[in-house]
């Protein structure tokens, strides 16, 4: 039988995962980084190899993420994925909550069926007007009539997840995609189309330096907006070519951002993401426009300023003087990780 | 001649100008200015306000409008559609030029009328948007007007990007269409660059006209009265515009109504700027006197104001002159008909009437409102008049009243006298659901020229006026809707003192500084006009003149024609007014006699008293035992109260107590004396032998109008009709002292005792003018007992009807549980038998059972509901789902509730649901919808497994669905808790002694905070219980509200712990501890009796942590969806 814990860091920056991983590949080969949530760890193996029972690992694991990395988290186990991550979602930090396989079953119909993979919020609704709210509920139903209620394919699943707990995902081993994106906040509701597109410029220009001091290219842009009602609009757009270039990352930002068409919408924050890909993998597409040529060549010359004399001491003029300096935000920026 | 401020917006113009018209006219007068001009945007509903402030203030008022006009040339509107933004909506569209039109003189308002009018049918015509006139228009109407054309109109608007010869081409049709009456507008806002308001723009406008031979005016294009309001000027901008305030765009700050000395100066600063140092600025401002000088509208001979304009007698069937004579003519042929004639006192009250009408030139009026009410009755309508008209016999006698006045002891000097000058006021009730066909039948029969409907302002109150406020600072929408949302419906000034006062807004009050200037904003905003709607009942009848004197415009749903002035205005400019009041209680009553026809096959006559007399002893009966709900006039929990203590026996009684049960007689401690007369505690006490014949009706005790008339009249030997006007003159306290000597002295000379005077004096001060008149009383009683009757002996024909119409007060739930407590057989939503409307049905033993309707199955459709209904009878749920197309979400909720449970063939709820989901996707997948698909192998019922739905969820269902409980009544689902509490039922409360502590427990369907005697803060409400009893009526008295208020006001289930009070025989409960019943269940079911002690224990809410101020509405599991299901009154804040 296998033992899968699922240890939870949601808030936990991107940066800070490759040192993380170290902690839990020294444990166990098998990890599944999950970005944004935690971390999948296969323990089936290290069991032997520790002569440690799972509780004994976990609590191994605990005190050294907490000596190393100062953290406290919460883990979860059990037979599969799907109870490893049911359990640690009834855990608060730093507690663990292994389930064994002889009651997994038992544990497994008392949660909320919303929390089987595959019940969506539309699906949990029309679940619960059926007088369904559990998984032993769903689990108590004959197979036919969940497949009447979700589907052929979709209910023979969810039967099979209900009724044995049956969940085949692997742990696999993988590191998160690489993507860095930086944001603007602005300190009121920005309707000004001029200022946003100056917002995005400075973005598009960040993000341009960042990806060529790591030797990286992005692939795809994502332009996500946030409104003061604190909803939010999302865009994604892959490039042309991948590339570096902060007017190509410019352009489309814009593209993205004018394909919105807003009017009265109140703008709270801008952010730009940028799927990112090794630059040796490559290639770029050479035009007879001169302009391009020495787009590029004054791009390597404001790199070589910006690491003499800091970031932004060449910009474009639009960012220059700022009309009213208050509506311009600080950038904040975050990274993913990076190309290797 | 001086300076005249030529542009000025009113809060008139809707979200624009900042100040109302008196405010302005009385600054303009203390600034030294002898007249001032109205030019409000896009509409003239402020000119009679303004004439009225101008007469007051000693000015000479100007009028005007604020237009945007389609450039000439140009035909259609030239909106070029652009992406539809995927969030906030697009930009609210003011881009079209602006002119300034004044009017000088009757032909120039006229035109002015007609060019608004022309505009706002165009603007229906194009669906909206902003209103704008095209120039073709000016050029047939520009007779009589003034044009100035400011920064906002196109020649200036090339000046201000430089372009100055454009500017010259585009004055050319201005100058051919006004001639000699085209005025440039320089106004100078000391804004920088050359945009509108700066002073090079100004400069070059004063140029442009210098250089084209134009006279050009100064002006300061006003938004308020004061320095220091651009604020409000900037939040009326945001909300018009839907978006906040942007930095670099607020206003100048400038454009208030400053004084002649400020004007001259900057006009010094434009004619420097313009290089005309030497006598530039005095040209400038002695064009702008001489413009205004040329404006000479007069507001009474002009606007006719304060004359009569009725509709052509021919209109009336009268030649013309003869109205008079018709009028009599059909006065006494009515008093034969009616057997009257013989009766002396009638024919003299009818002379007396005739001689005042007459005198007063009034014939051609009760003649047409006599014609309004026959096209009314011609179609079907139930009508009847209200109000003081009850009293004259002439309305009686041309069938606009039923009740017959000689004998009710009603008068008419209430209604009309030779010494009140003003039109009289006819109302009349109609049924509520025909009004409208009401108004088109006036429509035809005088002509779209002579008819429109009167506009109501509605003007910024404490809600709207938080939310434009939070919208112009940008805060957050979701937390500016909770702010709004957590305050009763007060004036917008009161915002600052409704939080520091109220406790349920205190743990708000302790965050409003966090908050900046929102408080201050959204007070300045009170009483400002943000939108203008049609009035519910107000129509205006004139002569064919009537087009010429006021703007109409389609109002927005029915496209009737709507004038720019709301009813007071309208009384001032003399245009007769007819209030058609729909009277949903009136359309009840009609839809349960047809019902009863339907059904039983009976022609009722209500208005028959052979067959409903007024004095029907089983409907007093009921009356007596407090059982009025649903009963016209005495529904509310006060009335049943004193419906309880009154004891009905006769029709006079029933007048009587709808007039007690108003502040007037509340506040003056009426009620008690008379209800210790009534019961034989103490003997009528009349001050004088004199005043007897007045006041025995009702026991030595002024309740109605008319008996301060009477005693008035007596005490100083006059006539009723200076009676009346000593009773109007009691409610102005300006002239009470000599009211008061008059009196004295009028008194004394008839010689009575000072002891009588004086008593006599407080009787009817402490009455001021908050009675009732005695025949409006008259009229609302006759409801009341035809209502009482139909609900004593057909009680489901009349619940079918009550819940059709509307139940009034209260939620239909309570009216449902209601007439399940009186034995009615409910019977379900059934898709079998249910229609659109709520029906009785034959029951198999003969009785009448009420039908719910589908119409208030939450997401129906019209058009579906009749579908249904067209398609019965259904052979099973796949016939059912074929015929009937329901939607999706719709099906699923007649599932739920049961409505489809006649198809289910054995299958549960939950099966159906099922089927009907397995439908609907063959429905979607098939090619055509509306093919026949042969095979519906819907599985046997067996093999699903799915959990039948529990009593308690069919009744979730319910609620969610319908917003009743149908099948039950919904406490029954807390009886263990409530038994373990030991809380007391209603019907058992008569047996709990006077002052004992009880607890009651009860859904909330009626919570008021009305005025009381004591000024302090009272909360009543009302529980519904389900016992036989009924409902428990709770008093919270201030003390109580710090921990009771925000419990009453936000939850809606409720348990109560109070002492027991009687008055007469009606039972209240006064609380003093509100528990919410739905937290006391959860607990108790999490934490058992434990759990439950703990939950009682607690302090309750106002929490302590912010999240929950600004979010009332903490999820407590007892908010139902959808439905509203009780009444909440605006509530006050003192």
């Amino acid at each position: 039988m296998n033992t899968i814990l699922h240890v939870r860091f949601p808030h936990l920056p991107f940066e800070a995962y490759p040192e993380l991983s170290g902690v839990f590949t020294d444990i166990t080969p098998a990890v599944q980084i999950l970005p944004g949530d935690g971390a999948l760890l296969d323990i089936t193996g290290a069991l032997r190899y520790w002569r440690r029972t799972p509780a004994q690992l976990t609590d191994l694991l605990q005190t050294r993420l907490l000596a190393r990395h100062d953290l406290t988290v919460p883990i979860g186990g059990g037979p599969t994925r799907m109870i490893a991550t049911m359990a640690v979602t009834t855990c608060h930090p730093g507690q663990v909550r292994l389930i064994s396989a002889d009651e997994a079953l038992a544990f497994l119909h008392r949660q909320a069926v919303r929390a089987l993979p595959g019940v969506g919020p539309v699906l949990e609704r029309t679940l619960a007007q059926y007088g369904i709210t559990t998984i032993g509920d769903l689990a108590a139903l004959p197979a036919g009539t969940v497949q009447r209620i979700a589907g052929a394919a979709l209910g023979r699943q969810l039967h099979d997840r209900a009724t044995r707990g049956f969940d085949p995902r692997p742990i696999t081993p993988a590191a998160p995609a690489a993507s860095t994106s930086t944001t603007r906040r602005f300190p009121r509701d920005e309707l000004d189309p001029d200022q946003r597109r100056r917002a995005l410029l400075a973005l598009a220009c960040e993000l341009g330096t960042v990806l060529r001091t790591r030797r990286a290219v992005a692939t795809r842009l994502t332009l996500s907006v946030k409104y003061a009602d604190a909803s939010e609009t999302t865009r994604t757009r892959a490039l042309g070519e991948p590339t570096a270039h902060t007017p190509a990352l410019r352009d489309l930002a814009y593209q993205l951002h004018d394909g919105l068409g807003l009017q009265r919408a109140r703008v709270r924050a801008l952010a730009l993401r940028a799927d990112l890909a090794d630059d040796r993998c490559t290639a770029h597409q050479l035009t007879l426009d001169p302009g391009d040529e020495r787009r590029r060549r004054i791009e390597a010359v404001i790199d070589r300023t910006e690491t003499r004399y800091g970031r932004g001491a060449l910009a474009p003029a639009a960012l220059a003087t700022p009309p009213r300096a208050r509506t311009t935000g600080r950038p904040v920026r975050t990274y993913g990780r990076g190309c290797r | 001649m001086s300076y005249v401020h030529l542009h000025v917006a009113s809060g008139h113009s809707a979200r624009y100008g900042a100040s109302l018209p008196a405010d302005l006219a009385q600054r303009a007068a203390e600034r030294g200015y002898e007249a001032l001009a109205l030019t409000d945007r896009d509409t003239l509903g402020g000119a009679v306000r303004h004439a009225d402030a101008c007469a007051r203030a000693g000015l000479r008022p100007v009028f005007g409008a604020d237009l945007a006009v389609r450039a000439p040339g140009t035909v259609g509107p030239t909106t070029v559609r652009g992406r539809t933004p995927v969030r906030g909506g697009t930009f609210v569209d003011e881009s079209a030029p602006r002119m300034v039109l004044l009017a000088r003189d009757r032909t120039g308002w006229a035109n002015l009328c007609r060019i608004i009018s022309a505009g706002h049918t165009l603007r229906a015509a194009a669906g909206g948007g902003q209103l704008v006139i095209p120039f073709d228009l000016l050029q047939s109407h520009a007779e009589g007007l003034t044009v100035l054309l400011g920064p906002a109109s196109e020649p200036v608007r090339a000046l201000a990007v430089g372009r100055t010869d454009q500017a010259a081409r585009l004055l050319g049709p201005w100058r051919e269409t006004f001639g000699p009456h085209l005025r440039l507008e320089a106004v100078h806002h000391r804004r920088p660059g050359t945009g509108p308001g700066s002073l090079r723009l100004a400069a070059r406008t004063m140029g442009l006209a210098r250089a084209a031979d134009l006279p050009c005016v100064l002006s300061n294009a006003v938004r308020y009265a004061d320095p220091g309001q651009g604020p409000i000027a900037d939040v009326l901008d945001a909300d018009r515009l839907l978006m906040p305030v942007r930095p670099g765009r607020t206003d100048s700050g400038e454009r208030w109504l400053k004084s002649g000395a400020d004007m001259a100066a900057l006009a010094e600063e434009v004619a420097r700027a313009a290089g005309l140092e030497h006598g530039g600025a005095a040209h400038l401002l002695a064009a702008t006197a001489r413009t205004a000088g040329e404006c000479r509208l007069d507001p009474a001979a002009d606007l006719g104001l304060g004359r009569v304009h009725f509709p052509e007698e021919r209109l009336v069937g009268a030649a013309p002159g003869s109205a008079a004579r018709v009028l009599r003519e059909r006065c006494e042929a009515a008093l034969r008909e009616r057997g009257y004639d013989r009766i002396p006192a009638m024919r003299d009250r009818l002379d007396s009437e005739l001689q005042v009408i007459q005198t007063l030139g009034w014939p051609t009026y009760f003649l047409t409102v006599a014609r309004v009410v026959d096209d009314t009755r011609a179609l079907g309508i139930r009508v009847q008049a209200r109000g003081s008209a009850a009293g004259s016999l002439v309305v009686h006698l041309l069938g606009i009243s039923v009740a017959e006045p000689v004998s009710n002891g009603l008068i008419m000097e209430r209604f009309l006298s030779e010494r009140r000058k003003s039109l009289p006021d006819i109302d009349i009730d109609v049924e509520s659901a025909r009004r409208t066909e009401i108004y088109r039948a006036v429509l035809d029969r005088f002509g779209p020229e002579r008819v429109a409907t009167v506009s109501m302002p509605e003007t910024y109150r404490v809600r709207h006026a938080v939310r434009a406020a939070g919208l112009a600072l940008g805060i957050a929408p979701d937390e500016v809707g909770k702010i709004a949302k957590s305050f009763p419906h007060v004036r917008a000034r009161d915002a600052r003192r409704a939080l520091a006062e109220l406790p349920e807004l205190r743990p708000l009050a302790d965050r409003a500084e966090h908050y900046g200037r929102l408080w201050e904003l959204a007070e300045g905003l009170d009483g400002l006009v943000r939108g203008t709607a049609m009035h519910p009942c107000g129509v205006l009848l004139s002569d064919d003149s009537l087009l010429e004197r006021t703007p109409v415009q389609p109002t927005a749903t029915e496209q009737l024609p709507m004038s720019a002035f709301d009813k007071d205005d309208v009384e001032r400019m003399g245009l007769l007014k007819l209030d058609i009041l729909g009277v949903r209680m009136q359309s009840s009553m009609a839809y349960a006699v047809a019902e009863i026809r339907r059904t039983t096959g009976r022609v009722l006559d209500i208005d028959d008293r052979a067959q409903v007399p007024l004095e029907d002893p089983e409907a007093l009966a009921m009356l007596r035992e407090g059982q009025s709900l649903s009963v016209f006039q005495l529904e509310s929990p006060g009335q049943r109260e004193l419906a309880a203590r009154l004891r009905p026996e006769t029709f006079q009684d029933l007048v009587t107590q709808i007039s007690l049960f108003r502040p007037g007689p509340v506040q003056a401690d009426m009620i008690r004396p008379f209800l210790d007369a009534r019961h034989g505690k103490r003997r009528p006490r009349y001050p004088h032998p004199d005043l007897e014949p007045a006041l025995r009706v009702t026991l030595g005790v002024v309740v109605f109008n008319e008996q301060v008339i009477q005693l008035f009249s007596t005490m100083t030997r006059t006539d009723l009709a200076m009676g009346e006007e000593a009773r109007r003159a009691l409610s102005d306290p300006a002239r009470l002292p000599v009211l008061e000597a008059w009196y004295r002295e009028r008194a004394r000379n008839a010689s009575y005792t000072p002891q009588v005077i004086d008593e006599v004096w407080t009787m009817l001060k402490n009455m001021g003018s908050y009675g009732f008149a005695r025949a409006h009383a008259t009229a609302f009683a006759l409801a009341t007992a035809q209502s009482a009757y139909l609900k004593a002996h057909f009680p489901a024909p009349f619940y079918a009807g009550v819940l059709e119409h509307d139940p009034g007060m209260y939620p239909k739930r309570l009216v449902l549980a209601e007439a399940r407590r009186r034995g009615v057989p409910i019977l379900p939503a059934d898709v079998q038998h249910s229609t659109a409307h709520y029906r009785a049905e034959t029951l198999d033993d003969g009785r009448l059972g009420l039908r719910i309707a589908l119409a208030d199955v939450h997401g129906i459709t019209a058009e579906e509901a009749a579908r249904i209904a067209a398609g019965q009878p259904y052979t099973d749920l796949a016939d059912f789902h074929l015929r009937a197309r329901p939607s999706q979400p719709l099906a699923r909720n007649l599932a739920r509730i049961g409505a489809l449970d006649a198809l289910a063939h054995g299958a549960h709820r939950r099966e159906l649901l099922l089927q009907l989901d397995e439908l609907h996707r063959t429905r979607r997948q098939a090619a055509m919808p509306a093919q026949l698909t042969l095979t519906t192998d819907t599985a046997p019922a067996a093999a699903t497994g799915l959990p039948e739905m529990s009593d308690q969820e069919q009744l979730d269902a319910e609620l969610e669905v319908l917003g009743m409980d149908t099948t039950r009544h919904l406490m029954t689902s807390h009886t263990a808790l409530l038994t373990e509490l030991g809380v007391t039922p209603a019907h058992q409360l008569h047996q709990v002694p006077t002052g004992q502590t009880v607890l009651v427990a009860g859904a909330k369907v009626a919570i008021q905070t009305p005025p009381t005697r004591s000024q302090r803060r009272t909360i009543f409400t009302s529980l519904d219980d389900g016992s036989p009893g009924g409902i428990v009526d709770l008093v919270f008295f201030d003390d109580t509200h710090e921990q009771a208020a925000h419990v009453l006001f936000h939850r809606w289930l409720l348990v109560v712990r109070g002492q027991v009070q009687r008055r007469g025989s009606s039972i209240s409960v006064v609380g003093q501890r509100a528990w919410s019943l739905a937290d006391l269940a959860t607990a108790h079911q999490s934490g058992g009796p434990a759990g439950l002690r703990a939950a009682l224990a607690t302090t309750p809410a106002p929490a302590t942590t912010p999240a929950s101020v600004v979010s009332p509405e903490t999820p407590g599991g007892d908010r139902p969806s959808g439905a509203r299901l009780w009444h909440a009154s605006p509530g006050s804040a003192g």
